[in-house]
């Protein structure tokens, strides 16, 4: 318990210096920001921020990105409610019932219950994020390279199995990103891999430039020309007409309770995350109603959980990050990216040896919570103009701020030309449905993978059984294979029936 | 009969890639034993489950009825935005960051159908003051607004 204050104390110390609640601030305003409006995801503001990490210090540049992350997740509700048009894919379930809310004129009520449950679930998720991070990290640190490639191999088929699509698609993906992956330097011979003669290629292929390419040009591309917004009634968006009734409370808290708990648990597992547990907190309430006929026509249930299930989520998927040292998702895998591009190695030792980094973020997480709160009440009638940008606008300044950031790193010109490549990659890749965020999740795991496999083997002395002789790796690598044949066999079976969820674009 | 043609292609594409890099990693690199791994064994084994993978997605391809269509990306903005893009890598150490921003947001605004060249100059000169305060001011970046060196 003592040391649990102390880390406490570290956290905050680290958390309230002046520089790090500045990029608090400007990292849940950019997610805020990016949340609202359609066409930017999370996925490219992180990427679109990850170039200041290199000239940040390893924990500012954290607390910022992270910012980001769940500051989107506030945001996305926002335009799901008023315009029916969700912001990031998790937020698309408060469309379902928030815009109903919205059109009976009560769309300042579901903004204020959005908002408060998103905290409520971020709340407890934070608290359950600092009782097991240490535990899960403490008994990491006796796994071994087996083990290790083990988790890796886990993480990299769930979240192709589970992301929408076909499974052998999203496969293909991830071993695309492994190889992409592979470029550079080997660090066991000193050979230089897949360099082509170019010298800019010996430290690797860039992850900004990937990232940038791959989300953020693909994404804008695809954006521009879509539909204008349709007029929002601003009367609704008021202080006065925020007041939810005692009936709404009463109905929204046990819920918002059963969606922290579903999103808290999605949210460390693998290739789940908080769209699939927005989804599946959804599912759960109309099942439970005693009205399920409310559902889709305005319920306060049907919004105020999903929403707490993904803030949860969003939280709790910093678990395996952090005490493990493996993403589960894509945008996890580039916060990982930002912690090795300044040089630290993540793993379960990083609490041990930088405390002021893990506890100091998640410190943050309170701060930048309380933050958004400030953030979206006051100031929504900020939002709902920002909702009114035009896209054609909007989308050079992106483009913008993804060249310089870019150049800014190394000022090469090369880097931005990767940007070119993996964009035009990223709008092949559209074009013939195959999933970016494997790829990326491949990119950013691969080089590990190769590293642990290759000293499991070395300590093996070449013999593959090294992988299924150690407990845990053999549970881990069993799991990983069930989840691979149901994937290939689900399909076959499932053909008759309806698609189950169309969640993700 | 081909039913699916965007996976077909899809898969095809996959399989090649992943036969180009198996063939690629085992010819110039050493693969080494299963205890000594080469620097070339782990991409080659990467490109041979890739190409396995491609086959993967190909077999079905052949039966499916409900093919969904291929995804949507429109040309015109792909086209402009890309060249944009080329064009301010090239601009940017020749000209400075104010040159090569103000050629980025007037070609990528070429993309879109309703192209104003009033708003595209007015988003050049906004995101040139802007870039300036954030990266020059701001966080002391050593850029160079304008220069001439060709």
């Amino acid at each position: 318990m003592i040391e649990l204050f102390g880390n406490i104390a570290i956290g905050l110390e680290t958390a309230i210096t002046p520089v790090n609640l500045l990029y608090c601030f400007v990292g849940v305003f950019v997610g805020m920001l990016v949340g609202v409006l359609p066409g930017i995801g999370p996925l490219t503001a992180i990427s679109m921020l990850l170039p200041l990490t290199y000239h940040f210090d390893p924990t500012t540049a954290l607390i910022m990105l992270g910012g980001i992350w769940y500051g989107t997740a506030y945001g996305g509700s926002t335009a799901a409610i008023l315009l029916n048009i969700p912001g990031t894919t998790s937020s698309a379930v408060a469309c379902l019932d928030g815009y109903p809310m919205a059109q009976q004129g009560r769309g300042g009520v579901a903004l204020l219950m959005t908002t408060v449950a998103s905290f409520v679930g971020a709340s407890i998720a934070i608290v359950i994020l600092m009782g097991f991070a240490p535990v899960i990290a403490r008994y990491a640190l006796q796994f071994g390279s087996a083990d290790y490639f083990a988790l890796m191999v886990l993480g990299l088929v769930a979240a192709s199995a589970i992301s929408d699509g076909s499974a052998a698609k999203g496969l293909g993906m991830v071993v695309l990103g492994i190889v992409l992956g592979t470029f550079g330097m080997d660090i066991y011979s000193g050979q230089t891999r897949f360099n082509f003669g170019f010298l800019e290629l010996a430290n690797g292929i860039s992850l900004v430039g990937l990232a940038m390419g791959l989300f953020g040009v693909a994404e804008v591309v695809s954006s521009v020309g879509g539909s204008d917004r349709k007029p929002i009634d601003r009367s609704t968006v008021r202080f006065k007409a925020m007041k939810p009734t005692k009936e709404d409370l009463s109905r929204s808290w046990i819920p918002i309770l059963r969606g922290t708990g579903l999103g808290s648990f999605f949210g460390t597992l693998p290739g789940t995350g908080p769209s699939i547990a927005s989804f599946i907190s959804y599912a759960l309430e109309k099942r439970l109603a005693r009205e399920p006929a409310r559902f889709g026509k305005g319920a306060i249930e049907g919004v105020v959980a999903p929403e707490a299930a993904n803030n949860a989520a969003d939280q709790t998927a910093f678990i395996p990050t952090l005490a493990l040292g493996i993403p589960g998702s894509a945008t996890m895998a580039l916060m990982l990216g930002a912690l090795t591009i300044n040089g630290i190695s993540p793993g379960p030792s990083l609490m041990t040896q930088q405390p002021g980094l893990f506890w100091g973020l998640i410190m943050s997480f309170w701060i930048g919570n309380l933050m958004l709160l400030v953030l979206n009440i006051p100031m929504i009638g900020f939002w709902v103009r920002l909702l009114l940008v035009p896209y054609n606008l909007l989308f050079p300044a992106i483009l913008v701020f993804i060249c310089i950031g870019t150049y800014s790193i190394n000022s090469s010109s090369f880097d931005v030309m990767m940007i070119v490549a993996f964009g035009a990659l990223g709008c092949l890749m559209r074009w013939l449905a195959f999933p970016a965020a494997p790829l990326l999740l491949g990119f950013v795991l691969g080089p590990l993978m190769e590293e642990h496999f290759r000293r499991a083997m070395l300590l093996s002395r070449g013999d593959f059984a090294t992988f299924i002789d150690r407990p845990i790796s053999a549970t881990v690598m069993f799991i990983s294979a069930l989840l691979l044949v149901w994937t290939v066999v689900a399909p076959f079976i499932k053909k008759k029936s309806r698609p189950a969820m169309t969640g993700n674009p | 009969m081909i039913q699916d043609k965007r996976d077909f292609l899809g898969g095809m594409l996959l399989l090649a890639a992943g036969s180009a890099v198996a063939l690629y990693a085992s010819t110039h690199y050493p693969l080494g034993t299963a205890q000594r791994m080469g620097p070339g064994m782990f991409p080659f084994g990467a490109g041979v489950i890739m190409a396995l993978l491609g086959i993967l997605v190909i077999i079905p391809a052949f039966s499916r009825r409900d093919a969904a269509g291929w995804g949507k990306v429109p040309l015109r903005p792909l086209v402009f935005v890309l060249i944009s893009i080329v064009c301010f890598a090239l601009a940017i150490p020749r000209f400075g960051l104010a040159p090569a921003i103000t050629i980025l947001v007037l070609i990528s605004s070429l993309g879109d159908r309703r192209f104003s060249i009033v708003n595209a100059i007015i988003v050049s000169v906004v995101m040139s003051v802007l870039s300036y305060i954030i990266f020059v001011l701001g966080l002391n970046l050593p850029f160079i607004m304008f220069r001439w060196a060709l």
